[in-house]
């Protein structure tokens, strides 16, 4: 929106990783229009561990993927590390994602065809990184994720919460800044999911920026800070602190 | 990178087994049928193109006017080489070629093989064509009489691996001494021989005055070495003082001029069609052909797009996914494209395994008369062609998968919210109805031509050419004894009747101007009409009805006034009421008043003297006994190897020097049509993968269409009436595309089979029952399939 002034002396952008501001995103089919998100405000910093919730068509999905450049918005501002999102290419939008983001989905999405090893190798083959790197790289992340032995297994051969684990994997091993996880436990049994979600936690630990989209208020409260969504727009947001 | 690409390409086909098969299958039918094709076309456009000098080499071919009938022949007469050469200096050198046109018998100690293709050449043949000879001397091979250089096939049947030179060959009457090997001449040479036999028998130094005599006929092939191609100008147009010199005299005394023409050698078999030549190819099939490979490729391709396309959009999920983890548009496209690839190069493999099945396991190469193979190091563009179009294909076929995958939306595709579906659904449509479009088309087309190869060997010629044995009489000492050779023929009870003619249906009649009387008595009409010189007999032994009058009889041969039997056509030309007793003239003298009358004694039945692919034409027949020409035997069909066995003997009798050499009418006359039977048999063949990959593109997409209807109540209903409407409409398009190009290829004959609309019926309700069945299998396998299944499966 050309009417939309990035205040350039306000030093909070810097401090921000993200900023969104006044995001809107409509869907339009052949009569109806829907405001999945209206005028939404939201600054993530570096390191913080966010939940998201609503519910279902309150535009919490819609929302993480603006955040993750996989969608488009029609009104409003996003910068990200400094850079306006809408005046950079597609190119730049797929560097930018590969370099900092990290997904992980309620259903996996793991490549039927690739083995655990590829699947996590994926995103470094990618990023253009040279083979004998790629291997230790991912080396790293099977022993991290315990699941060494499983290198060979195709994804039909693990469970559920393995199936997750190699996603987490898939998704840390380029070392992302950010994950932005959509439900990640929602196929999960209780004992799995925690698993995972202490898998995110640690990474948060780390320094790794949390975006996490759920409806569990067990796994929200792994995060510092919870907004509630409420039809495209946020209507709560509570900090928790943890010991 | 690029390992791991290919690595992730290939498990990709891997994870899709049926369809990675199903796709290979087609392309590499149509990679095959491609390359065999172009192994074809490459064969028939280099005719020739073996003897090393072939550049250099024309045939010299006769152009005559008589009686304004424009004629063109092949041949020339024997002095005609030997006076241009001498004539003038810029002819490097002729040599003269005859083909003995029936079948010799040639023995060495216990093995007897009858020979199909002997020719009788000049000492210098090898001279002019420059063939490399694996044993003898080419210089001198040919230049005593009796001498006999072979082929290798030829040596191997009596030598087996033996040198042959020096061996004795023997026909009933001579010995012939090999004196030199050659390799098989390949199936690309337009005047094919197993053996040449040197020329001391047929053809013995003609003096001056002979040579000048005969210059009218047409009885021999010359070729001409003419170095600088400009020379060919040259003597065109010396030739009309060399006309004036020897031939203007003859010329005027009949009304006629005679001019040459000079055909490259390599340029002779695709030339004009001339009489007396051998079989001639036609271009214009060679194109049809070069279509059809195309049209099967682009089936083939269109397969491949179809599942390709139908894949991608299972695939849908996966892009996006890959978009999500990084993998850019540009990347996704690599990634199809290098799966299209690896696919279209695995085809290539199985392409060039097939070809060489088919060329080296099945009698493909027999039928069609050729000797193609994948010879890679005598042709290299076997390999880099095929391999370009193999990528071409894998390219062209990838194209429209990348660009629709490449803009699949990340997220929305692994939501599962976007539909890539409805434009590739109608693409695939579309495609399928145009493969079955063809594919009707092309059986239509096949099963039209069918039944004209049948029409035409079962057609009433108005002669039953069954059992009937030729003879060639090669002179006239034994011409003379024809009529005792008949008496003993006639001993034989074996032998139902027996006769000559100088010529034999389907073979070159002769033309003559006459004048023919009309209804109105003594006014005359000069025409030109077909005629025939026959024996006693003849009808009889041909089988050919009298409708009106008699036949020849023994007193007509002495009777004052020449007797004539006419054909009905020319009855009928001539617009007769009362044939019998109509005069006919003939033979001008230098003022041009007839010097001979004959009167019209019987009408026969009209029969097919020509080929098929001619009217029958107004035809007057002449008795004259003694003809060199063909002795025509008929045979007791019940016992025609005693047959053959007494006719021999008592031939041997008569004709002590000259091999015994014979042919069935029946055979000759097929050979009439063999072009056509070699060419409705490729389209045969072309046909069956035409249907195989069609039906391979519906089994893809109906299978494709069901997983993707799993969930549907009504899928037998709604899959089954969609495919079929489609079927039908392209199956109703098919139909008069293929009448036309069936109507093109009848229009080569004079005479065809009627186009029965029962072919279209069959080929049109054939096309739908099947995809009718193919469809309804897929329908009742995922309707009879476990709904529990497909749910957790969805």
């Amino acid at each position: 929106m050309s009417d939309i002034q990035i205040p350039k002396n306000d030093f909070t952008f810097r401090a921000h990783m993200i900023h969104l501001h006044h995001i809107s995103k409509i869907y339009r089919s052949a009569s109806v229009e829907t405001h999945a998100l209206s005028e939404l405000s939201l600054e993530v910093k570096e390191g913080e561990f966010i939940s998201i919730m609503g519910p279902s068509g309150c535009g919490k999905t819609t929302l993480l993927n603006i955040i993750g450049l996989l969608d488009s918005f029609d009104g409003g501002l996003y910068v990200f590390d400094d850079r306006e999102i809408r005046k950079l290419s597609e190119k730049e939008m797929v560097r930018m994602r590969k370099a900092n983001i990290g997904f992980v989905f309620q259903n996996f999405n793991l490549l039927e065809e690739l083995t655990v090893f590829e699947n996590i190798e994926l995103p470094l083959v990618y990023l253009g990184m040279r083979t004998a790197q790629r291997h230790e790289r991912v080396e790293q992340i099977l022993d991290q994720i315990s699941l060494g032995h499983r290198r060979e297994h195709f994804p039909y051969q693990l469970s559920g919460g393995q199936q997750q684990k190699v996603a987490m994997g898939r998704a840390i091993v380029a070392k992302p800044r950010i994950i932005l996880a959509d439900e990640p436990t929602g196929n999960l049994d209780s004992a799995q999911g925690n698993e995972i979600m202490e898998t995110l936690s640690h990474l948060n630990e780390q320094g790794t920026t949390i975006i996490m989209v759920t409806h569990s208020m067990n796994d929200a409260a792994y995060s510092n800070r919870i907004i509630k969504l409420m039809d495209g727009q946020i209507v709560s947001e509570k900090k928790l602190m943890h010991a | 990178m690029l390992s791991v690409r290919l690595k992730f390409a290939i498990r990709s086909l891997l994870k899709n087994k049926t369809y990675t098969v199903l796709n290979i299958i087609g392309l590499a039918i149509g990679l095959a049928v491609s390359i065999i094709i172009f192994l074809y076309l490459r064969s028939e456009l280099s005719y020739d193109t073996n003897v090393p000098n072939h550049k250099r080499i024309y045939r010299v071919q006769s152009d005559y006017k008589l009686n304004d009938e424009k004629e063109r022949f092949a041949g020339t007469s024997l002095g005609l080489g030997p006076l241009l050469k001498e004539e003038y200096g810029y002819i490097d050198n002729y040599t003269r070629l005859h083909h003995i046109d029936v079948n010799v018998l040639f023995k060495h100690r216990e093995r007897r093989f009858y020979e199909e293709n002997i020719v009788i050449a000049d000492s210098n043949f090898f001279e002019v064509f420059e063939i490399p000879f694996v044993f003898g001397d080419a210089e001198d091979a040919l230049s005593k009489p009796q001498r006999i250089v072979v082929t290798r096939t030829f040596a191997e049947r009596y030598f087996d691996d033996e040198n042959p030179i020096g061996k004795v060959v023997s026909t009933n009457n001579h010995d012939y001494t090999v004196t030199g090997m050659i390799e098989d001449l390949p199936a690309n040479t337009h005047h094919k021989f197993d053996a040449v036999l040197s020329h001391g028998l047929f053809f013995e130094p003609l003096s001056r005055e002979e040579q000048t005599q005969n210059l009218w006929y047409t009885n021999i092939y010359t070729f001409l070495e003419i170095d600088n191609p400009a020379n060919v100008e040259r003597l065109y147009s010396d030739f009309d003082s060399f006309y004036d010199k020897y031939m203007q005299a003859v010329g005027e005394n009949f009304g006629g001029y005679y001019r040459i023409f000079l055909t490259p050698l390599g340029q002779i078999h695709f030339g004009e069609k001339l009489q007396y030549d051998q079989a001639g190819g036609d271009k214009a099939y060679l194109y049809a052909f070069a279509a059809i490979g195309i049209l099967i490729l682009v089936l083939a391709c269109i397969n491949y797009v179809n599942m390709a396309t139908a894949r991608g959009m299972r695939r849908v999920k996966e892009a996006g996914l890959r978009k999500i983890l990084g993998s850019s548009k540009a990347e996704i496209r690599l990634l199809i494209f290098s799966e299209s690839l690896v696919l279209s190069i695995m085809s290539l493999l199985l392409a060039f395994s097939l070809v060489e099945l088919v060329l080296e396991l099945t009698p493909f190469n027999e039928v069609l008369k050729k000797d193609l193979a994948l010879d890679f190091w005598r042709f290299p563009a076997l390999w880099w062609l095929p391999l370009g179009l193999a990528l071409t294909v894998g390219f062209v076929s990838g194209w429209y998968p990348a660009i629709a995958l490449g803009k699949v939306p990340g997220l929305a595709a692994i939501q599962g919210g976007y539909n890539a579906g409805k434009q590739s659904v109608r693409l695939r449509r579309f495609l399928v109805g145009f493969q079955f479009c063809v594919s009707v088309a092309v059986v239509i087309t096949a099963l039209g031509m069918y039944r004209q190869m049948d029409y035409v060997s079962n057609k009433d010629l108005g002669f039953n050419k069954e059992d009937v044995l030729l003879i060639p009489i090669q002179d006239t000492v034994l011409a003379r004894r024809i009529p005792e050779v008949v008496d003993d023929l006639k001993k034989s009870r074996y032998v139902l009747a027996a006769s000559t003619a100088q010529s034999v249906p389907g073979g070159n009649m002769d033309r003559a101007p006459l004048s023919i009387e009309t209804e109105d008595k003594g006014v005359f009409l000069r025409d030109v009409v077909d005629i025939m010189m026959v024996g006693l007999n003849y009808f009889e032994t041909m089988e050919i009805d009298i409708v009106e009058g008699r036949e020849f009889v023994e007193t007509d041969t002495d009777g004052e006034e020449k007797a004539l039997v006419v054909n009905k056509q020319m009855s009928r030309a001539m617009g007769w009421d009362n044939p019998i007793g109509k005069k006919l003239r003939w033979g001008f003298d230098e003022s041009g008043n007839e010097l001979f009358e004959g009167v019209v004694v019987g009408v026969s039945e009209n029969f097919n003297s020509h080929s098929l692919h001619q009217p029958i034409e107004p035809t007057v027949i002449f008795l004259q006994e003694k003809n060199i020409g063909t002795m025509h035997i008929r045979l007791d069909s019940e016992n025609l190897m005693a047959a053959l066995t007494d006719v021999e003997k008592i031939w041997g009798k008569a004709d002590p020097k000259n091999p015994f050499q014979f042919s069935f009418l029946n055979k000759d006359l097929m050979n009439l049509y063999e072009e056509e039977q070699r060419q409705s048999r490729l389209i045969l063949y072309l046909t069956y993968l035409a249907i195989f990959i069609s039906f391979l593109g519906l089994t893809g997409l109906a299978s494709f269409t069901t997983s993707m209807r799993t969930r549907e109540i009504g899928i037998r209903k709604v899959l089954g009436a969609d495919m079929l409407k489609l079927i039908v409409v392209s199956v109703l398009l098919a139909v008069p595309f293929a009448y036309l190009l069936i109507r093109i290829w009848l229009s080569g004959f004079a005479y065809s089979a009627s186009l029965d609309p029962f072919i279209f019926a069959f080929s049109a309700a054939l096309a739908v029952l099947l995809a009718y069945l193919i469809v309804s299998y897929h329908s009742l396998r995922v309707a009879r399939s476990n709904p529990v299944n497909t749910l957790k499966y969805e």
